[in-house]
């Protein structure tokens, strides 16, 4: 858990970050929304401690930041930067394997994590180990960034806009990936987002800041239905709320009794899909399957109305 | 291209060490420039002594030159060490500035004749290009990479020794190859103050109107010039091809 505590970040004359305080459950995505200046990137910086506070406190799972040095706090946590932050001069295996060398890990266990979390990013160990940062694509060298930031273990993952240097397609797949992963291993995710797409996409909870100022801290339905302020309205976008509003849930969640014809959809995707799907294909209704049985149906009625204004 | 240029290199080494080794094998070609009853080979001392004695002159002076302009450069590129960069800077500059020949003029009556005077110019003149290179280096290190450095864990010096000197090592051989080639020819001029370099041949040479002694000297001076300057050129091109230049 972190507990932001009346927080407060002074440069010179401006407030970068101005009395906030929330908490951030375990095991949970915290997406931190707002346009550039707005703090954000500051605030999480601040908990680990590349910036210092002015004043106010950060508790992890009930401990002062500022009570063991900073260095170590960091190899606690995983951190994940736009742009990747690769050691160009090492390869990936040494790269992913940082925090555990730092951290004094025998030689044997080091590689042994390297290789399970190439093999969990996809990047088959054996072609992968030796290569060096700048042979990868782009996509490839933001996983070994994730990778290299959960090397260690830790129980909190801060993310500054790790997928924002991403082409769209890419994009989405980290997106997915680091969803499974957060799911796998319960980490405790802080993701600096100007995205509300990629924030709505991952966060189980939403903090959108402005100006320093934490305007509205909520879960997504909430922050889509009920904005706090007229900002926050604006940046979620009044003209495809709706369908922002169906993307939260998946179809397993809201079957009806029924039958219907044509290709089945899976109960794993989200009631946007599914909308625009019957809405390709002409269909009012879909059958649901899950793990190939069928399990129930969507109409077009039915999500019409969970897509109304709750 | 590249076969033909390893062959000449390797051809210039052989060269080299055989001029060195074995000069008596060359008399017939240094015997061209001399005039009747002058001798062709160098015959006031071994040339390979004074080649070696001449490329220890030059490694101590480098070597003392790139700690403190290296460690000069480090000092001022930390948060606590800004206020020190133009201090730095300004003593770098003087020592290039400075003629060697002024500085032995300078320093033989501080230490006397031998190989001080010329250890101390050398020593100055090969400061301003390694640290020069070296503060490029440092300060060309991505911010990305040096913030990933941070967020990871490490400490200042764990940042230093493994992420920006590696990285900047590519610019930091490129400033110890211009003082070490500089500074190979420059040493000749060391004879004057009777430091044991190959200047003493063509210094010899000069003085008994032998040209073949000035073109042995020169000869040999040059070509280690040559071989150092390409294995330093060598060595930065792996290290830009190993991080991706």
């Amino acid at each position: 858990m972190i507990e932001i505590d009346n927080i407060v970040k002074s440069f010179r004359d401006a407030r970068a970050v101005d009395q906030v305080s929330m908490v951030i459950e375990p095991h949970t995505i915290c997406a931190l929304v707002g346009t550039s200046g707005s703090g954000k990137t500051t605030l999480l910086r601040m908990i680990n401690r590349l910036v210092q506070p002015t004043s106010g406190q950060i508790r992890v799972d009930g401990k002062d930041v500022l009570n063991a040095p900073a260095y170590e706090l960091r190899r606690q946590m995983g951190y994940v930067i736009q742009g990747h932050g690769l050691f160009p001069h090492w390869t990936i295996a040494q790269n992913v394997g940082t925090v555990p060398s730092l951290l004094g890990w025998s030689r044997a266990d080091t590689d042994r994590r390297v290789d399970e979390l190439l093999e969990l990013f996809q990047l088959n160990p054996a072609t992968y180990r030796h290569r060096m940062p700048h042979q990868l694509s782009g996509g490839q060298r933001q996983r070994v960034g994730v990778a290299r930031a959960l090397a260690a273990k830790p129980n909190i993952l801060l993310m500054d806009e790790p997928f924002g240097a991403l082409d769209p397609v890419t994009r989405k797949k980290a997106q997915e990936e680091l969803r499974i992963i957060q799911q796998k291993f319960g980490t405790t995710i802080v993701l600096v987002t100007h995205d509300m797409e990629e924030a709505i996409e991952l966060g189980d909870r939403i903090a959108v800041m402005d100006k320093g100022h934490l305007l509205q801290h909520a879960k997504p339905a909430e922050i889509i239905a009920a904005p706090a302020t007229e900002f926050v309205r604006e940046l979620v976008g009044t003209t495809d709320r709706a369908f922002r509003l169906l993307s939260l849930a998946p179809v397993g969640d809201h079957l009806e009794a029924g039958t219907a014809e044509g290709e089945p959809l899976d109960a794993s995707c989200t009631l946007r899909t599914a909308y625009s799907e019957l809405l390709w294909s002409g269909r009012r209704a879909a059958p649901v399957t899950r793990d190939g049985q069928v399990i129930g149906i969507v109409t077009l009625e039915g999500l019409g109305r969970l897509a109304a204004r709750p | 291209m590249i076969r033909t240029g390893t062959m000449l290199r390797l051809l210039a080494l052989a060269l080299l060490v055989w001029l060195v080794l074995q000069p008596s094998a060359f008399a017939a070609f240094f015997g061209l420039f001399t005039r009747p009853g002058q001798p062709a080979i160098y015959n006031q001392g071994s040339l390979l002594s004074i080649t070696l004695s001449h490329l220890l002159i030059v490694l101590v002076a480098i070597a003392a030159s790139a700690f403190l302009a290296v460690s000069l450069a480090i000092l001022v590129t930390r948060r606590f060490g800004t206020d020190f960069l133009p201090v730095s800077r300004a003593v770098a500059n003087i020592g290039q500035t400075f003629p060697p020949v002024a500085v032995l003029a300078l320093c033989v009556p501080l230490f006397g004749f031998g190989t001080t005077p010329t250890l101390v110019a050398l020593f100055l003149y090969g400061l301003l290009p390694i640290f020069e290179n070296t503060l490029a280096g440092l300060s060309s290190v991505p911010p990305t990479v040096t913030e990933a450095a941070k967020g990871m864990g490490m400490t200042p010096l764990q940042r230093l020794m493994h992420v920006e000197l590696p990285l900047s090592l590519p610019l930091i051989l490129a400033g110890l190859r211009l003082s070490t080639t500089i500074a190979l020819s420059t040493a000749t001029i060391g004879s004057t103050v009777a430091a044991r370099t190959l200047g003493e041949v063509i210094i010899a040479g000069l003085q008994a109107g032998n040209t073949a002694f000035v073109v042995q000297g020169g000869l040999i001076v040059g070509l280690m010039a040559l071989l150092i300057h390409d294995g330093f050129v060598a060595l930065e091109r792996w290290q830009q091809a190993r991080i991706g230049r």
